[in-house]
């Protein structure tokens, strides 16, 4: 029996399992002590991405299709510079050999991407029309709203919540995260959370921290999340201000990012709380208002969810849904993000 | 005539890359090798990244070699560029396209295989260091399984502290090597195995001709 072998477990497959666990949870761990803030692991994509060469054009079509036609023209008169003392007259010789050859080609392929340019630039003409005649008529995105009370660790639905993620069937994300608190919540109770946030001065405070929040809209964050990734979703502040189709399209995206048997967790102000004389300004802004309580059964039960648990405090309530992958309309998704 | 995936690890090492290989192990320190042409498909940058949050968490003296030629110049620029602004200039080694005698000197002084590539992760390259014995780890494919059948220790997602942390743990953990090198050679010797990587090869050196 060779040394190799005679280190092998009795069941190498169960062993490789069991490492693969245990190299999850160390990366757990890692990122909850701040040995590896999840914040500089995504900034290295970001530094390699800077050096690409579209880097700093950001959705600027024109300046992209500025590019396209400068690219246009390809030469066939390739140089033929050498630091050899005969090496650029071998090179012009092949060159003249050549050329008649690689002249054809190159014309066809300039020819080729010119026409393709030329119908870029009418689809580019196209698209602005389109986008001002859409700008006119824009719903806007809903914002953040938070009402007085109803958003820290002393809320009164914190503590179910933070129970049901401990036993959510994988990562949790909670969404607006603020500085982190409830992320941080769930991690001491032996949960693993991470928050998202689209108001920048409030996730700067987390991720200052151990903690790993991200500065980015909820509807972005989920386009790059896997298929079936994510044990548990907390939305607070996100859903009251929606608008139907806002609502209808998050609720798309969470179907298909959550796990099976992954639990979504809503919190809401009430319609009372939200028209209230001391709620905040955007709450009069907003495109749209809170559902009633039992709308959410009805909504939630026709994206697939089975079991619904709505409890009632005061000025808002708390939605607790489980998600049945098998009941739920559309849920296939394509794995995202990396 | 083409190698088969045996001869081209079975090749005598090239001395001065064994040397030059060897002057960098006294130094401490893992190797870490992936022979894969330099273009994004193949997630070089990935691997950069990896490396980073390894030296970061467990080890600054280990090594990364990319071996392969450039088959996109302006990914090859960026990755050049990427690798200095992370400070890893001395520790990532482009060595290009190199003989079959210094890639038999890589594959002998390599403490894991990584592969990152998104297109295809069972290929030859890959099988080639599963009978070299080196331990592979390898971001997940469709062509790969898992370690039983696949042979070797399929990444769960590629964040570079994930990727890090596997890394450390198989170059640490001497039953989990022995586990994923019992299982490459298993693979690289099975039937499919050599088929696969003697196509591929195969194909490769039909289309460029003898060098």
């Amino acid at each position: 029996m060779s040394e190799a072998e005679s280190t092998l477990p009795a069941d190498p497959q169960a062993y490789v399992a069991q490492v693969m666990d245990e190299i999850a949870e160390e990366v757990r761990l890692r990122r909850a002590s701040g040995d590896m803030p999840a914040r500089l692991e995504r900034e290295l994509d970001e530094l390699f991405l800077a050096h690409s060469p579209v880097a700093g054009w950001g959705g600027d079509l024109a300046q992209t299709l500025r590019m396209v036609d400068a690219a246009t023209f390809i030469d066939p008169v390739v140089p033929v510079e050498s630091e050899r003392a005969a090496g650029s007259l071998v090179k012009k010789g092949v060159r003249s050999m050549m050329l008649w050859y690689v002249g054809w080609v190159t014309h066809q392929m300039s020819q080729s991407v010119a026409a393709v340019s030329r119908a870029l630039h009418i689809v580019d003409d196209r698209l602005g029309d389109l986008q001002r005649q859409v700008e006119a008529q824009r719903v806007p995105p809903a914002e953040v709203v938070e009402l007085d009370g109803q958003h820290g660790a002393e809320a009164w639905w914190v503590e179910p919540t933070v129970a049901a993620m401990t036993k959510a069937p994988g990562r949790v994300l909670h969404a607006a995260c603020g500085d982190g608190w409830l992320v941080r919540l769930i991690g001491t109770a032996g949960g693993d959370a991470y928050g998202v946030d689209p108001r920048s001065h409030l996730a700067e405070l987390g991720t200052l921290g151990a903690l790993d929040l991200r500065f980015e809209n909820l509807f972005e964050h989920l386009r790059a999340v896997a298929h079936a990734s994510l044990g548990g979703v907390v939305l607070s502040g996100i859903v009251d201000a929606m608008g139907a189709g806002e609502r209808t399209r998050l609720l798309a995206a969470l179907a298909s990012r959550l796990a099976p048997d992954g639990t979504l967790v809503i919190h809401s102000a009430t319609r009372h709380a939200w028209e209230g004389d001391d709620a905040p300004p955007a709450a009069d802004l907003a495109p749209g208002r809170p559902l009633r309580p039992a709308s959410w059964r009805t909504v939630l039960r026709e994206h697939g969810y089975v079991t619904i648990e709505i409890v009632e405090g005061k000025a808002d309530y708390l939605v607790t849904a489980v998600w049945d992958s098998l009941d739920a309309p559309g849920a296939a998704g394509t794995p995202a993000g990396r | 005539m083409t190698a088969t995936t045996g001869e081209r690890v079975a090749a005598p090492p090239d001395p001065r890359v064994a040397a030059e290989l060897a002057r960098g192990r006294a130094e401490g320190g893992a190797d870490v090798l992936c022979v894969a042409s330099i273009e994004p498909s193949n997630a070089q940058h990935e691997l950069v990244e990896a490396l980073w949050a390894y030296h970061r968490l467990y080890d600054g003296r280990a090594r990364l070699h990319l071996v392969g030629r450039t088959s996109s110049y302006e990914y090859a620029r960026t990755l050049f560029l990427f690798v200095q602004d992370l400070g890893l200039a001395t520790a990532v080694r482009m060595h290009g396209e190199v003989s079959g005698a210094a890639r038999a000197a890589l594959y002998g002084a390599a403490d894991v295989y990584l592969s990152l590539s998104r297109p295809q992760a069972m290929s030859a390259p890959v099988l080639d260091a599963m009978s070299a014995g080196v331990p592979v780890v390898s971001r997940a494919s469709e062509g790969l399984g898992d370690v039983a059948t696949g042979g070797a220790l399929v990444l769960a997602a590629t964040d570079p502290s994930y990727v890090a942390a596997a890394l450390h743990r198989v170059i640490t953990d001497e039953r989990l090597r022995a586990v994923l090198e019992a299982a490459g050679r298993r693979r690289a010797a099975s039937p499919s195995g050599n088929a696969a990587a003697d196509r591929v090869a195969g194909a490769i050196a039909d289309a460029v001709g003898p060098q």
